[in-house]
């Protein structure tokens, strides 16, 4: 079925909203996708005729919740390619399911000395989490550095791995360069040595068809609200031998069979890292939103996001008074650039925001890969797989005028 | 506070004519401080009053003469460039001051920094087109009534947007109904000042009783 992006924006109720006046042209998903009304609907139906808590009731609204709830776990699974549903963990999004790795595992798995191989273009979610381990346990964090096109060689990262290296953390796709980054190869050669791998697929399951089988990684994170889903849901996928390694990182309900005055005894896995009420209805709107999905078919998905990614670059590349952070030959339509001039990332984006154009600027949570770029913000423009080739030249038009202004 | 260039002013002036929500939008958010909106402002009243006052001695514009019944007459004298300079800084500042009131009492949210800027960055504009006109009065005097209408519907125009989007009141008529009162609410306040400090125009009565 081709890709209709038409009917697909149609799904989307507020992209025919208008901001200050304008046609909302929307560019800020790589911070948090629109919902389609499957998953409005979905949100509306659960809170106003099937919710209760899940897991702890016997009657009718409380098993109708959980039916739906634990129903993600598996379309989850489906859509990240993991043949086991308990190999996910549901949770609050990419953050969330980093912190319990950090927490879960490698603190019980880690020593004082032993080292974590980080590339720079890591989100924070992927880098405070290794600092908290560095500063309460003596962890060493080393760090690989992207290439001047915004690639990250997986041979450099490969190279970075000592005998006291416990865990490699990249993430898949750069939210600040687009770059796609090869995990497949670093995590097989990393499954070779021992060493664990955790792969941020914050960005990449949204733009690609993931099989974590076949990348061969020990931890997946997902957040929901960037994969159409509501705010607050998310997962992780954690691979079966590594779940065994790994303690509860929050105690409280749900993750526990018994509770004693001397002792408790946890639930199996994955619930016994699922402690206390889980967001029930961000959890089932997540769910259809991952239908919807794979409705569409994220081959074709992908596809169409390449068209306007190419688009999108020949355009800027057009504007020699824009500098485009990233010109990786494989990376993903998001789009990070400055203005040539004193314009700062800010004002750029308040412009463009009064033309409709919903940019972010600032640092985009990569202090490290801002460091390394020499710069202390940038403009960002994020595509979808709603966002069209009108759109790009929407974008254009308003920086254009961006560059009058500021030039 | 976004800083413009002197090619980034001229822009945001063009912008003012083509796309004037967006061009106040713009202004909005750019935070100029009221000194500098002050300045525009008076930089504006000089620059026009100067002009105004030069067009009058180049097209040798007559006095206007009053004739009464009783066979008296009254010369009201042109003001000179330095008195139309401060009439044109007073009225702007005044404009502002009242539509920032009136504004505010019809539901408006704009703050008194941001009518300022609004109205300094409209004043710019009208200048531009005041001097246009005056430059195409000695050349070509029909480009100039063109010019002269063309400026009225810019200010007009302009200042809907100007004072829709700092109040966000999204409503144009609305945005009028502020602009109207506002502008009764300023010749109201120009009554009164002549009528308690003597200002205004000064004529010279001719003829006896
Ligand atoms: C690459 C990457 N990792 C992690 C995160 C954190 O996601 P969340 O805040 O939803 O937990 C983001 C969000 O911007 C991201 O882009």
């Amino acid at each position: 079925m081709p890709f209709d992006v038409a009917a697909v924006r149609a799904d989307f109720p507020i992209l025919s909203r208008e901001v200050n006046g304008k046609p909302l042209v929307y560019l800020d998903s790589g911070a948090s996708a629109q919902k389609p009304q499957v998953v409005i609907d979905a949100v509306t139906r659960a809170y106003g005729e099937e919710y209760a808590n899940v897991h702890r009731g016997l009657h009718h609204l409380s098993n109708l919740a959980t039916e739906k709830y634990e129903g993600v776990r598996a379309t989850i699974a489906r859509f990240l390619g993991a043949s086991d549903e308990n190999t996910i963990v549901l949770n609050s999004g990419t953050t969330e399911g980093i912190n319990m790795v950090a927490y879960g595992w490698a603190m019980e798995n880690l020593r004082a000395g032993d080292e974590i191989v980080l590339s720079v273009m890591e989100h924070h979610a992927n880098i405070v989490p290794w600092h908290f381990l560095r500063e309460r346990m003596g962890v060493k964090l080393v760090w690989v550095d992207v290439d001047a096109r915004g690639d990250l060689d997986p041979q450099r990262v490969l190279d970075a791995v000592t005998e006291r290296t416990k865990l490699i953390a990249v993430t898949q796709l750069s939210n600040v360069l687009g770059t796609v980054v090869d995990v497949k190869t670093i995590c097989h050669a990393a499954r070779e040595k021992g060493i664990a791998t955790l792969v941020d697929g914050s960005q990449g399951a949204v733009h690609m068809p993931v099989d974590v089988e076949d990348i061969g990684c020990d931890f997946y994170p997902i957040t929901g609200h960037k994969l159409y889903g509501p705010s607050g849901s998310g997962a992780i996928y954690v691979r079966a031998e590594r779940m065994a390694e790994m303690r509860p990182f929050m105690g409280g309900g749900d993750m526990i069979r018994e509770v004693h005055k001397d002792r408790v005894i946890y639930n199996a896995p994955p619930m016994m890292f699922e402690a206390g009420t889980p967001g029930i209805v961000q959890t089932i709107g997540f769910g259809v939103a991952l239908e919807y999905l794979m409705g569409l078919g994220m081959e074709n998905i992908a596809a169409h996001e390449r068209a306007v990614r190419d688009y999108a670059r020949d355009r800027l590349d057009g504007l020699n008074w824009l500098n485009v952070q990233g010109t990786s030959a494989t990376k993903a339509a998001i789009f990070s650039f400055t203005l040539e001039g004193a314009a700062h990332a800010h004002d750029i984006s308040t412009v463009l925001d009064k033309k409709g154009v919903a940019v972010r600027a600032g640092q985009h949570c990569t202090g490290p890969l801002m460091t390394h770029l020499g710069l202390t913000a940038t403009c960002r423009a994020s595509f979808a797989m709603y966002n069209t080739t009108e759109e790009v030249d929407a974008l254009i038009e308003a920086l254009e005028l961006c560059h009058k202004l500021f030039a | 506070m976004m800083q413009f260039s002197a090619q980034g002013m001229t822009e945001l002036t063009k912008l003012v004519v083509r796309d004037p929500s967006t061009a106040f939008a713009i202004v909005k958010a750019a935070r100029l401080p009221v000194p500098a909106s002050v300045m525009m402002i008076a930089l504006a009243g000089v620059i026009g009053g100067f002009t105004v006052g030069v067009l009058d001695v180049l097209t040798g514009t007559p006095d206007v003469v009053l004739e009464f019944d009783d066979g008296r007459t009254a010369t009201v004298e042109r003001a000179g460039p330095i008195l139309q300079a401060i009439y044109a800084t007073a009225t702007a500042l005044a404009l502002a001051l009242a539509l920032l009131w009136v504004g505010r009492r019809l539901g408006g949210g704009g703050s008194a920094p941001e009518v300022l800027a609004a109205v300094a960055v409209l004043q710019l504009v009208m200048t531009v087109i005041l001097v246009a006109q005056a430059i195409s009065a000695v050349l070509l005097p029909m480009l100039s009534l063109i010019l002269m209408i063309f400026g009225l519907y810019v200010f007009l125009r302009g200042l809907a947007h100007a004072v829709n989007v700092v109040h966000e009141l999204h409503n144009l008529a609305r945005s009028a109904g502020v602009i109207c009162l506002s502008f009764l609410g300023v010749i109201i306040g120009v009554m009164i000042a002549m009528a308690v400090f003597g200002l205004g125009p000064q004529a010279t009565m001719l003829g006896e009783l």
